[in-house]
């Protein structure tokens, strides 16, 4: 948002874009653990119940959050001046408070039961369900984000675990368009490394 | 670097059910995580700084 001048909403506009494919990605995110994860460790792990009405209060209060973000989101898109800029950016300061704790606590708290009570094939569909929302072209950019964000073998086990034709895509396109969509958001930064 | 994914004081994370580990999606979740938690301190009030 700092690199967009008031009233250049060409700009607005494609960083907008950006904040709502993040909102978006982290949505499904949500709505597959909500399916596909939460009630299987409510049923098969029982004495995790408060934990998990826990994770899911969390979970309502991001969605709440994301609602909220929303009107505001095209509001700076339509009108970047520096009242919507600081009002979009305090919105997601708040949102990323909880999510630094949620993201967490899921993490420390969740998984080590999730990875007794829940098969491969069962995580592996938690994934399938955000992959199936977005396009092969969508994917293989925020890929490389993804990639960029994680340490050096992290980054290895999980280009590892990508689909053959996910790897390819994004070898042939998807490096290509993470580094213009990086240099784009962030001018004169240099861009993290990846794969 | 300071591993971020620790517990803090006072958390407590329920009791693990008995049995072998089944799946790897800790390591996972982990990478998954650490995207969203870039993004949002990206779109942040850092973000203005």
């Amino acid at each position: 948002m700092r690199s967009v001048e008031p009233g250049d909403t060409a700009r607005s506009a494609y960083v907008g874009e950006v904040l709502g494919n993040f909102d978006k990605v982290l949505h499904i995110h949500h709505e597959g653990e909500d399916l596909l994860m939460y009630p299987q460790l409510g049923q098969r792990a029982p004495a995790c119940a408060l934990h998990v009405a826990q994770m899911l209060e969390q979970h309502r209060q991001v969605t709440q959050r994301l609602e909220g973000i929303e009107p505001v989101r095209r509001r700076w898109i339509a009108t970047p001046d520096a009242e919507s800029a600081a009002e979009l950016a305090g919105r997601y300061e708040d949102l990323s408070a909880i999510l630094k704790v949620h993201l967490r606590r899921e993490v420390t708290e969740m998984m080590p039961v999730a990875d007794r009570v829940m098969t491969e094939k069962e995580m592996n569909g938690l994934g399938q369900h955000s992959i199936e929302q977005f396009d092969k072209k969508f994917l293989v950019t925020y890929l490389g984000m993804v990639l960029a964000t994680n340490p050096p073998a992290d980054r290895r086990e999980l280009f590892k675990e990508i689909p053959p034709p996910v790897r390819l895509g994004y070898r042939l396109i998807g490096r290509r368009m993470y580094r213009k969509q990086y240099s784009m958001l962030f001018p004169g930064r240099p861009i993290p490394e990846t794969l | 670097m300071n591993e971020f994914f620790t517990m803090h004081p006072g958390e407590t994370a329920p009791p693990l059910p008995p049995g072998p580990v089944l799946c790897t999606g800790t390591a996972g979740m982990r990478r998954i995580h650490r995207f969203f938690l870039w993004a949002y301190d990206e779109a942040g009030l850092g973000a203005l700084r």
